[in-house]
């Protein structure tokens, strides 16, 4: 198997997981913490009844 | 509806362009030191100067119209004029459009006779210096009136100058292209000069047509 | 259709949906890397290097794809004032800034090999590089404009004109292309592909715009749930400040 170029291949593929995946993990969070913060004012059990 | 208003509106622009830091003076001294600096960058190769020069002056015209260009609806907004433009009788497009107009006759128009002066000190042929005029003439009213929108969605913000050209100037790139293409067009004999010419005047009748319709929505929203 | 549109029935759609579109998100991902690096051949011409396609490709799809998906929710938010529509605007942006970075660099990854330069100004690559600045132009603006209504209308205005601009943008791109051509470039046209390596792509493809969907969801909710955390917020200061000199008057009435 031919694996000139390895090198271009690896870094694309990280490149790509590394910025959508800090992307989903930046969102996924953000999420967290939101529902963290409204369940101090007792809003969490309201989405959490409409979610089953 | 009448005329009337709006050419009263012409002239307090013009006025107030005048009185307030001599308007398009700024934008012309503005222009000569981008044009006094590449020289600066590049070294002072003449033939070289003479090769990029209606780039140069492209690209010196662009920024000073569009560094220009952040104050045309905030005066207006500060003072509260721009709420009566916004109540009042005479469409908010055929205002804005006015507006623009007076502030192309002040700042553009200047540049624009300034521009074989200053195509002189780049070492442009003749033939160069008739493109860049005409080009920057066709052109500057499609970069005023992109520059508008852009002004009329930053209007609300203290310094919005930065965030307009960042806004503007990927708009503005079919603009460029064909200017300088135009302009060009007199350096090397492969390119015809009419075909980017013509197309130049038609993106800037058009902008002329639908920006101000543009303008009038974001002013309307951005000042509820 | 609008009635539909409420927030807290889009939270409650979202909480019920996204495990399904993570969940398909993922299957798909798996088949379409397996496809890209097991089953797809290598490219006689190009090696292993046609591997990038399979990121490169879809990224760029999705580029386009979100952008359309910001034009639809700018459409909402200036015809029907709708809040969703506001935070679905929002929401895109930064998803379709980071999926044009992807195509970008995977690009100018593929292109260094085969081409021998990291970057040409072709036609297709400048294109994509100004639809990047758009992309950045409006995050820039939504973080400018502190009242989200107003920074919504913007955006919508800006990323409208946008549509009608993109396409005058891609034609001049074109244009200026064809005066300054390149020399010796490699050109990759032609629709030549063979089937092995197309099934792939499309799955890729397919897999890419879930990831899309799946990640818009997720943030259109972020975006409400956001609003709500404000809203909440002013509630409890509002109620304080009334508390306060309520307090104060009570106590005033008991000394005596």
């Amino acid at each position: 198997m031919n694996v000139a170029h390895l090198g271009f291949i690896l870094a694309s593929y990280i490149i790509a997981i590394v910025a959508i995946g800090g992307l989903a993990a930046g969102i996924w969070l953000e999420y967290r913490r939101l529902q963290r913060e409204l369940a101090q004012y007792g809003d969490a059990q309201r989405e959490r009844d409409s979610a089953p | 509806m009448t005329p009337a208003p709006l050419s009263a509106l012409f002239l307090r622009e013009i006025r107030a362009a005048r009185r307030i830091g001599g308007g398009g003076t700024m934008g012309v001294v503005f222009f000569l030191i981008l044009v006094t600096i590449v020289p600066f960058a590049i070294g002072p190769d003449l033939n070289l100067l003479s090769r990029i020069g209606p780039a140069i002056l492209w690209i010196a015209a662009l920024l000073a119209t569009l560094l220009g260009l952040d104050r045309l609806f905030q005066a207006d907004h500060e003072d509260g004029s721009l709420d009566l433009m916004l109540t009042g009788d005479t469409p908010l497009e055929l205002i804005v459009l006015v507006k623009c107009l007076a502030h192309w006759t002040v700042t553009g128009l200047p540049l624009v006779v300034a521009a074989p002066l200053f195509g002189l000190m780049l070492a442009l042929e003749p033939e160069a210096l008739f493109g860049v005029t005409i080009s920057l003439l066709a052109g500057t009213p499609a970069l005023g009136m992109l520059g508008a929108i852009g002004a009329a969605l930053t209007v609300t913000l203290r310094r919005g100058g930065l965030l307009m050209a960042i806004l503007v100037l990927p708009l503005a790139i079919p603009v460029l292209i064909f200017g300088v293409s135009a302009a060009g067009a007199a350096n090397s004999a492969t390119t015809p000069f009419m075909t980017p010419f013509l197309i130049l005047c038609a993106l800037s009748l058009a902008t002329l047509a639908a920006a101000p319709f543009a303008v009038a929505a974001a002013l309307r929203h951005m000042s509820e | 259709m609008l009635k539909y549109a409420n927030p807290t029935f889009f939270l409650g759609l979202a909480g019920r949906l996204l495990p399904w579109l993570a969940g398909a998100t993922a299957l798909t991902l798996a088949i379409g890397m397996w496809g890209a690096f097991f089953y797809a051949p290598a490219d006689y011409q190009q090696g292993q290097t046609v591997r990038i396609m399979y990121i490169h490709v879809p990224s760029a799809w999705l580029a386009m794809f979100c952008y359309a998906t910001m034009a639809a929710s700018a459409l909402g938010t200036l015809v029907w004032r709708h809040p969703l529509a506001d935070a679905a605007q929002k929401a895109a942006a930064p998803i379709g800034a980071v999926f044009t970075f992807v195509c970008l660099v995977t690009g100018s990854l593929w292109g260094k090999p085969m081409w021998g330069t990291w970057w040409v100004w072709d036609a297709r690559l400048t294109s994509v590089l100004v639809l990047f600045v758009i992309y950045l132009g409006l995050i820039a603006l939504w973080q400018t404009i502190e009242d989200s209504s107003r920074a919504a209308r913007a955006a919508a205005i800006l990323t409208l004109v946008g549509v009608i601009n993109l396409p005058i943008i891609k034609f001049s791109v074109d244009w200026w292309n064809t005066l300054h051509q390149p020399a010796s470039v490699f050109r990759m046209d032609g629709p030549t592909i063979a089937p092995s390596m197309l099934w792939p792509l499309l799955v890729m493809g397919i897999a890419f715009t879930l990831l899309f969907t799946t990640l818009h969801v997720m943030s259109t909710r972020n975006e409400i749930l956001r609003r709500r955390l404000r809203r909440l917020a002013i509630q409890a200061a509002a109620g304080e400040a009334q508390a306060r000199p309520a307090h104060r008057l009570s106590t005033s009435e008991s000394a005596p």
